[in-house]
């Protein structure tokens, strides 16, 4: 069996029990009350999104000083799932947000920062979508992702900043042991599931790069017309 | 290297000054459309007036960012400037210096429209220049970086903008910020932490992107 | 807000069923691409 799908599976399995133990046997949270179950998922997510952005810097950055189309295969796959994720945790962020604090979106520095990543990462997919050359994409793509990675933390700072002065909310920081378990599940659940979705997309990159590196390149075509 | 690759950008920048006052003109009408969009409230208008600006400017830049690279790709001529015994560091500040420049000019143009349409008046005019200065290097850095990827390619009006705007996000807030500070008084005296993190940010990138434009123009 | 708030299971299942939605669709996404590279 592949081992994508492998991690996949018990990814699915963990987020189920993990799920389960967050939804109906965790107790209820002091204020916030039932709606807080939806940390469960959305912490999980905000962790492995980070991991996700992490795995795509240090593709970017290995395929600069390696050249081994390899890391590009692995950055596209990082890419597209960091992007899925962003929209994930953008959705669940709104969702929380609305019985909490009344409005869908508050300007949160963590959910604002992964909006703008979100579009950055957005831009850099559709970079790629628009670069025949193989070698040119992978080095372009490299480029963009270590920009939009080293802005991450600035980001984010000016964010809070900007926002310091309007916010008086606080959210949840220490999390009581009776919360732990779910949260740990689900989180390594998220995981695994992350793993496995990166190994299964970095097979499709890479059979779709052995495909472009196949065909003869253009350039001998375009040259021969000229001289001739 | 750098002074000769800065030289021909200035000049080429100086033949296509006719390019600089359509630009210009663009962003005069972009702040007039934000003023209707507002609408006829003065207190408002005055309040988000830096906004404004900055929004502006960034419109108008990804048009004068996209034009700088127009001379290169003519005739593959990007190609034939790698062939000289020119780093790409040098071609890449020369560039974006030059940009730097077109900029903060049409920053500077911009500063009566928004003083005649916001009543956005202010008598620290020195403290307007460098925020300016500052938020202009900002926009220039990972833009020229941007325009020497997206000129190379079909879609380059769309994916400029799709590329930079959320990468400057940071340096927009700043620049905003300062600006509103300058014109509308900053009692807390808040000014320099935007300014430090503006500096901040044209440091990181000034320094990243001259180590990576190498490997972006490279064949 | 200093209250406690009461209820609110419909977000829950809303953010708990989002997120299930995404990930199955996104797996399904890629078990169509995989076969559709198998394949050729």
């Amino acid at each position: 069996m592949r081992k994508g799908n492998l991690f996949v599976g018990l990814g699915v399995l963990l987020l189920l029990v993990g799920s389960y133990w967050g939804l109906f046997v965790a107790p209820k949270e002091r204020f916030m009350g039932d709606v807080q179950r939806i940390m469960y998922v959305h912490v999980p997510t905000a962790w492995n999104w980070m991991i996700a952005v992490l795995f795509s810097f240090w593709c970017a950055i290995a395929f600069l000083f390696r050249n081994n189309m390899k890391w590009d295969s692995r950055l596209e796959a990082g890419l597209e799932v960091g992007t899925v994720f962003a929209f994930l945790l953008c959705c669940q962020g709104a969702i929380w947000a609305k019985p909490t604090w009344g409005v869908w979106w508050d300007w949160d520095p963590r959910l604002t920062t992964t909006a703008v990543l979100l579009f950055a990462c957005l831009g850099i997919l559709a970079l790629r979508n628009f670069v025949d050359d193989p070698v040119k994409r992978a080095i372009w793509s490299s480029v963009a992702t270590i920009i939009a990675s080293v802005d991450l933390p600035i980001v984010y700072f000016s964010v809070k900043w900007w926002n310091s002065l309007h916010q008086q909310q606080s959210t949840p920081q220490t999390v009581s042991s009776a919360f732990h378990l779910p949260l740990r599940l689900n989180a390594f659940g998220v995981l695994f599931l992350m793993i496995g979705f990166i190994m299964l997309r970095t097979r499709i990159a890479a059979a779709r790069l052995e495909r472009e590196l196949a065909e003869p390149p253009v350039r001998i075509g375009e040259e021969a017309g000229e001289l001739a | 290297m750098l002074a000769a690759a800065l030289r021909k950008e200035l000049l080429l920048q100086w033949r296509g000054r006719g390019q600089l006052m359509a630009v210009f003109v663009f962003g005069a009408a972009a702040l007039l459309l934000f003023s209707f969009a507002i609408g006829p409230n003065s207190e408002a208008l005055r309040m988000f007036s830096g906004g404004f600006l900055w929004l502006g400017l960034l419109l108008s830049s990804t048009l004068t960012l996209a034009e700088s690279f127009h001379a290169e790709m003519e005739n593959r001529a990007l190609e034939g400037l790698l062939l000289l015994p020119a780093s790409p560091r040098a071609l890449y500040y020369g560039k974006a210096i030059a940009n730097w420049l077109q900029l903060t000019i049409l920053g500077v143009a911009l500063v009566p429209v928004m003083v005649v349409l916001y009543d956005a008046g202010t008598t620290e005019l020195l403290k307007l220049l460098a925020v300016i200065l500052l938020g202009t290097a900002g926009l220039s850095a990972p833009g020229t970086l941007y325009a020497a990827m997206t000129a190379q390619l079909k879609a380059k009006q769309t994916l400029l903008p799709l590329l930079l705007f959320p990468l400057i996000v940071p340096a927009l807030l700043a620049s905003v910020k300062a600006t509103s500070f300058v014109i509308t008084g900053d009692p807390m005296g808040q000014l320099k932490s935007w300014i430090l993190l503006l500096i901040a940010f044209d440091l990181i990138y000034w320094s990243l992107c001259g180590v990576l434009y190498g490997r972006v123009i490279e064949d | 807000m200093n209250g406690v708030v009461t209820g609110g299971w419909q977000y829950v299942w809303l953010a708990y069923g989002l997120t299930a939605t995404v990930f199955v669709v996104y797996a399904a996404s890629l078990f169509v691409r995989l076969r559709e590279k198998r394949h050729d």
